[in-house]
C-alpha cells in the first residue's frame, strides 16, 4: 500500500493537525488511533496547550508516529462532510458563542455544559477510549500516550 | 444522537473504502497558497473514494481506481475548498497543481464576540455591577478614577486644584462611606483614600466588581454606600505588553504613561507569576490663565509582581508585592521651592503593598478553607501652604513651617470557611484589621497620631429552598477600638472609643419568570469617630491653609439600606438585552458632617469641624439598560437619579456675632447631582477595528464656594455636564506572538469643563466640580503578546 501518508517524516517539529475531511481520506488508506482536539479562539486553556503540551517533542513524535491528529474549531461555520453525513453548525444566530455539531456530539456530557478544551482519544477502530475536558499538562499527556 | 451512531457510520465507510486498493491511474502535484506549499492538504476524488494527503512540502500523489473524467477536491483547514475537473485515462501519470485561497472568513467574529464586551449579570441574590478592562480600554482611562463612573450610581470627583485629591461617591454618598478592596482585600486605608484612586494603574485590572449598599456580610461594616472590588490579573498564558500613551490635556499639558506587563506559568499551571509596571508623568494645566494650577503636576511609579503555587491540585499559596512612588504638586510657580511660592500642594508618596493568602480545598471538594495578610505602609512628605499672596516676615514663616510628614500602616489578617450543602452555602470568618496613622506638620502644630483596631467575626448563609428562590442572610460583629489624638494650633481633640457593634444583613433574590428577576435587600451599617480620607488633607482658602479636625464627643454614625430590584434579562438569539431598575432607600443616623467653623485660629486659617449632623436620608433609583442586537453593537446606559437630604436644615457654616455673618444651613447634601449616568457605546465592525463612544453626564449641584476670609460660603447652583468620548482602536496581528494595537481619540469633545474657577493666590482651592479634564486628545500604542 503505497499512500502519501506514510511518506511524511514522523520527525517533524510539529503536530500534523488535519481537519475531519482529511481524516475521513487518511482513514481510507490506513487505520490509525485518532487523537482529536477542539478549541476555540477564545480558550486560553487551549492556547496553553497549543503553546506547552503540543510543542513538547516526545508529544509530537507519539503523535504523528501513531495518531491521526485532528484540531477542529468547536465555533467553526463550515459545513463538514464526514462519515457519510454533513455536519454544521446549527447554532449559528442563535448563540453567542455558536458550538458545531460535531463537538457538541463528540465532547458534550451530562449535566456538564459544553466546555473547552475537549480532547478525545479514539482506538483503531474509531471508538472512543478517552475524553478529556480539563488542562493537560505535557507531563499528564505523556501519561496518557503512555510515552 | 450518540457518539455511537456516528462511529458506526464512519467505520462502515473506511471499511468499505479500505477493500478498494487496486489502481488504475496517479495524479501527482503541489498544493501552494501564495506560492508557498500547503502542508497536509487532503486531496480526494469527489464521487469515488480515493484520496491522499500532501506532504509538508505540499507534494502528494493520489493514486486513482477509478479513470475518465473525474472531480478532484482539495481540502486544508484555514483555505477554501477548490475543486478541479479533469480528464484521465487507464494507465496516465498527471501532473496537477493546486492554489489555494485563504478563508479570511470563519474565525473573525468568534474572537469579537468571544473576547469583548458582553452584557451580562451574575446569577447572584447581590446585584455586582462589574467593570471590565474593555471598559478601561474604551474611555483610555489611565488610573481607576478615570474608569469607575461607568457604573450605575459610581461617580467619581475631584476636590482640589492645588492636590487633585479624588474620591468615589457611591450612590451620592462621600468617598469614606466606600469600602475600596484590593483582590478583596481592605488595604486601602484613609490616607490611601485620598490619592490612590490615582494611584491603580488600569494595566494591572482583570475587573472592578461594584456592589451598591452593604449586600454582604463579608465586607466590613463601614461599607455603607457599599463596596468596590478590584481585582488583578491571574495569568494563565505566558504574555508580554508594552504599552504607551500620550494625551494633550486642553491643547496645553502632556501627560504620557508607559505600561509593562508580563506573565509566565508553568506547564502544568501549578505556578505562575505576573509582574507589572507603570510610570506616568503628567504636566500641570492651568484652565484659566492665573498662574495656579487647575489640575496638578503628577509623576507616578508603579511596580510589583503577583505569584502562585498550587503545591496540589486542592491548594493554593498566593502572595503579591507591588510599590507605589507617586509625587504630585499643584498650586503656582512649581518650579520654585514650596515655601517661595503663593500656594503649593506637594506629596510624595512611598507605598508598599504585600500580601500573602493560602487556599485549600477538602477532598469532597465541599469546604474551602482561606487563610491571608495583607498589609499596606505608606509614608509621606507633604507641603500645604506658601505665601498665599502675602510678603510679610509672618508669612514666610509660616510658609517655612507646612512641610509635614505621614506615616500609614495597615494590616488585614483573616481566616474563612466555606462549607457547601448541596445548593446551600455556609461561610463564617474571622478578620482583623489594624490601622495606624501619624500625620505630623510640626509648623501648624498639626498632628493625626490614630490607631484603629478592629476584630470582625461574620457569618453568612446562602440559601437555595428551591432553583427560583436564594435568600443570602448574614451578619457581622465588628468590635473596633479607635484611639486617636488630633491637633490644630491650639485645638486639641481626642477619641477614646470602643464598641461591640452588630451589623446584620439580609438579601433575598426571586426568579419570577426566565427572564425575570427580583431582589431585595436590608443592611445594617455604622461608622466609628475616626479620621478619614478628607481629615489628612488639608486644602486652601483666602491665602491661608483650611483644616479639618474632628469635634468633641464624635459618636458612631449609623445606617439602614434597603434596596430593591427588579432584572430584566433577555437573549433571543444573538441578541442581548438587560434591564436593571434598583431602588434604594437609605437613612443615616448621626453622620459624620463638615462644618465650617470660620476662621478661628490665631493665623486667620480656616477650621472646619467632622460633627454629627441631623440624621439624613438618601433614596433614589439606579438604571441600567444593556443591549446589544449582534456581538458587533453593544450598548450600555446607566445612571441615578436620586435625593439626598437632610431631615431638616443641615449646618455648614456657623457665623459668628464679632464677624457679624449668619449661619448657612442646607436641607440638600452638597456636591450630589439629582441625576447622572453614563453611556457605553461600542461598534467592532470587523476584527480590526472598533469604536467606542463613551460620555458621562453630570446634573446641576450645589456646589459650595468660600468669599470671604472669614470663610463665610456662598452655595452655588452648577450647571450640568456631558463628558463624552471618542475612540478608535486597531489591531494588528502580525502572528500570535506579536501584535501591535494603535489607538486615537479625544476625551471629552464638547470641552464640557467648569468655567468658572476661583482665580489667585486667594481661591477656595475646593471650588472643583464637573468632569476631570477639558477636551484631550490622545493617541495609544500597544504592541505585544497579549494573548
Amino acid at each position: 500500500m503505497s499512500t502519501s501518508v506514510q511518506q511524511v517524516n514522523a520527525q517533524s517539529e510539529s503536530v500534523r493537525w488535519m481537519d475531519f475531511e482529511a481524516l475521513e481520506v487518511a482513514l481510507t488508506k490506513e487505520t490509525k488511533k485518532v487523537f482529536v482536539d477542539f478549541v476555540t479562539e477564545w480558550c486560553v486553556y487551549c492556547k496553553k496547550m497549543d503553546r506547552v503540551v503540543f510543542r513538547d517533542p516526545e508529544v509530537i513524535r507519539e503523535l504523528n508516529a501513531n495518531y491521526y491528529c485532528v484540531r477542529m474549531n468547536a465555533e467553526s461555520q463550515d459545513s463538514i462532510k464526514f462519515g457519510g453525513r454533513t455536519f454544521i453548525n446549527r447554532e449559528v444566530g442563535l448563540k453567542r458563542n455558536p458550538t458545531h455539531e460535531l463537538p457538541l456530539l463528540l465532547g458534550s456530557r451530562e449535566d456538564h455544559p459544553f466546555t473547552l478544551p475537549v480532547i478525545i482519544i479514539l482506538n483503531e477502530r474509531f471508538e472512543v477510549v478517552e475524553r478529556y475536558f480539563q488542562y493537560i499538562s505535557p507531563e499528564q499527556m505523556k501519561t496518557i500516550l503512555k510515552i | 444522537m450518540t457518539i455511537r451512531t456516528i462511529l458506526t457510520w464512519s467505520l462502515i465507510s473506511f471499511v468499505v473504502h479500505l477493500n478498494a486498493q487496486e489502481y488504475s491511474a496517479t495524479i501527482k502535484g503541489t498544493v501552494r497558497s501564495n506560492k508557498e506549499p500547503i502542508a497536509y492538504a487532503a486531496i480526494r476524488t469527489l464521487h469515488g473514494s480515493d484520496g491522499a494527503l500532501a506532504d509538508k512540502n505540499g507534494k502528494y500523489i493520489l493514486n486513482l481506481t477509478r479513470t475518465g473524467t473525474i472531480e478532484i477536491e482539495v481540502i486544508s483547514q484555514g483555505y477554501r475548498n477548490l475543486v478541479k475537473k479533469v480528464t484521465i485515462n487507464s494507465g496516465e501519470t498527471m501532473d496537477l497543481d493546486f492554489t489555494l485561497i485563504e478563508d479570511v472568513l470563519g474565525l473573525d467574529e468568534v474572537v469579537v464576540s468571544a473576547t469583548r464586551n458582553r452584557v451580562e449579570r451574575k446569577n447572584t441574590p447581590v446585584v455586582v455591577s462589574t467593570l471590565r478592562p474593555q471598559i478601561l480600554t474604551a474611555t483610555q482611562s489611565i488610573s481607576l478614577a478615570d474608569g469607575l463612573s461607568y457604573a450605575p450610581g459610581v461617580r467619581v470627583e475631584t476636590n482640589c486644584q492645588n492636590c487633585g485629591f479624588t474620591q468615589v461617591r457611591l450612590n451620592g454618598l462621600e468617598g469614606p462611606y466606600t469600602q475600596i478592596l484590593l483582590n478583596s482585600r481592605a488595604v486601602f486605608t484613609s490616607l490611601l483614600g485620598v490619592y490612590g484612586l490615582e494611584q491603580i494603574p488600569t494595566n494591572t485590572i482583570e475587573r472592578v466588581e461594584v456592589v451598591r449598599s452593604g449586600g454582604s456580610a463579608l465586607y466590613g461594616s463601614n461599607a455603607i454606600a457599599g463596596t468596590v472590588n478590584v481585582i488583578t490579573k491571574d495569568p494563565v498564558l505566558n504574555t508580554w505588553e508594552v504599552g504607551g500613551n500620550l494625551s494633550l490635556i486642553g491643547g496645553d499639558a502632556v501627560d504620557r504613561l508607559l505600561t509593562l506587563n508580563t506573565s509566565v506559568v508553568a506547564d502544568d499551571l501549578m505556578s505562575g507569576l505576573t509582574f507589572f509596571g507603570n510610570y506616568r508623568k503628567r504636566d500641570p494645566f492651568d484652565a484659566n490663565d492665573d498662574g495656579f494650577t487647575e489640575i496638578v503636576e503628577l509623576r507616578n511609579t508603579t511596580f510589583g509582581g503577583k505569584a502562585y503555587f498550587k503545591p496540589n491540585d486542592r491548594s493554593r499559596l498566593g502572595m503579591n508585592l507591588s510599590a507605589i512612588r507617586e509625587y504630585r504638586r499643584g498650586g503656582d510657580r512649581l518650579d520654585l521651592a514650596p515655601q517661595f511660592t503663593d500656594i503649593t500642594e506637594e506629596l510624595d508618596h512611598d507605598t508598599f503593598i504585600a500580601g500573602i493568602d493560602y487556599d485549600l480545598v477538602s477532598r469532597d471538594n465541599t469546604t474551602n478553607f482561606q487563610i491571608y495578610s495583607s498589609s499596606s505602609h505608606t509614608t509621606r512628605d507633604s507641603y500645604y501652604g506658601g505665601l498665599g499672596g502675602g510678603r510679610t516676615a509672618q508669612d514666610s514663616i509660616l510658609a517655612n513651617n507646612a512641610f509635614g510628614n505621614t506615616k500609614d500602616l495597615a494590616w488585614i489578617s483573616g481566616v474563612q470557611v466555606t462549607k457547601n450543602f448541596d445548593e446551600n452555602v455556609f461561610t463564617t470568618g474571622l478578620e482583623y484589621n489594624l490601622n495606624d496613622t501619624k500625620d505630623l506638620i510640626p509648623g501648624y502644630n498639626k498632628l493625626i497620631d490614630q490607631n484603629v483596631n478592629s476584630l470582625g467575626f461574620y457569618a453568612q448563609y446562602e440559601w437555595k429552598p428551591t432553583q427560583k428562590f436564594v435568600a443570602l442572610l448574614g451578619t457581622r460583629l465588628d468590635y473596633v477600638k479607635v484611639d486617636g489624638l488630633y491637633t490644630i494650633a491650639d485645638i486639641s481633640r481626642d477619641v477614646n472609643f470602643d464598641d461591640a457593634v452588630l451589623s446584620p444583613r439580609l438579601t433575598l433574590m426571586y426568579q419570577l419568570t426566565k427572564n425575570l428577576k427580583i431582589r431585595g435587600g436590608y443592611a445594617r451599617g455604622f461608622r466609628a469617630p475616626q479620621a478619614f480620607n478628607e481629615d489628612l488633607h488639608i486644602s486652601s482658602v483666602g491665602g491661608e491653609p483650611q483644616f479639618v479636625i474632628l469635634s468633641e464627643d464624635l459618636e458612631s454614625e449609623f445606617s439602614n439600606a434597603f434596596t430593591g430590584s427588579i432584572n430584566f434579562s433577555r437573549s433571543k438569539d444573538i441578541l442581548q438585552m438587560d434591564l436593571l431598575l434598583e431602588g434604594f432607600y437609605t437613612t443615616l443616623k448621626n453622620p459624620f458632617t463638615t462644618v465650617s467653623t470660620g476662621a478661628i485660629l490665631p493665623n486667620g486659617s480656616i477650621v472646619k469641624e467632622v460633627r454629627n449632623g441631623v440624621g439624613a436620608r438618601v433614596y433614589g433609583t439606579n438604571f441600567e439598560l444593556g443591549f446589544s442586537p449582534d456581538p458587533r453593537w453593544q450598548l450600555q446606559l446607566g445612571g441615578t437619579l436620586q435625593k439626598a437630604e437632610y431631615e431638616e436644615a443641615q449646618l455648614l457654616f456657623e457665623g459668628s456675632d464679632f464677624s457679624g455673618e449668619m449661619d448657612i444651613s442646607i436641607t440638600e447634601f452638597i456636591r450630589t447631582p439629582n441625576l447622572y449616568g453614563f453611556l457605553n457605546a461600542a461598534w467592532i465592525p470587523n476584527e480590526t477595528y472598533n469604536i467606542d463612544l463613551t460620555g458621562t453626564y453630570t446634573g446641576s449641584m450645589i456646589v459650595p464656594r468660600v468669599i470671604s476670609d472669614s470663610g463665610f460660603l456662598q452655595l452655588n447652583n452648577v450647571n450640568p455636564f456631558f463628558d463624552l468620548n471618542l475612540k478608535i482602536e486597531a489591531h494588528f496581528d502580525f502572528t500570535e506572538e506579536f501584535i501591535v494595537t494603535v489607538s486615537g481619540g479625544v476625551k471629552n469633545i464638547f470641552d464640557s469643563f467648569q468655567d468658572d474657577f476661583d482665580v489667585g493666590p486667594t481661591r477656595d482651592s475646593d471650588y472643583i466640580y464637573g468632569p476631570a479634564a477639558p477636551r484631550t486628545l490622545f493617541i495609544g500604542l500597544k504592541f505585544g503578546r497579549f494573548h
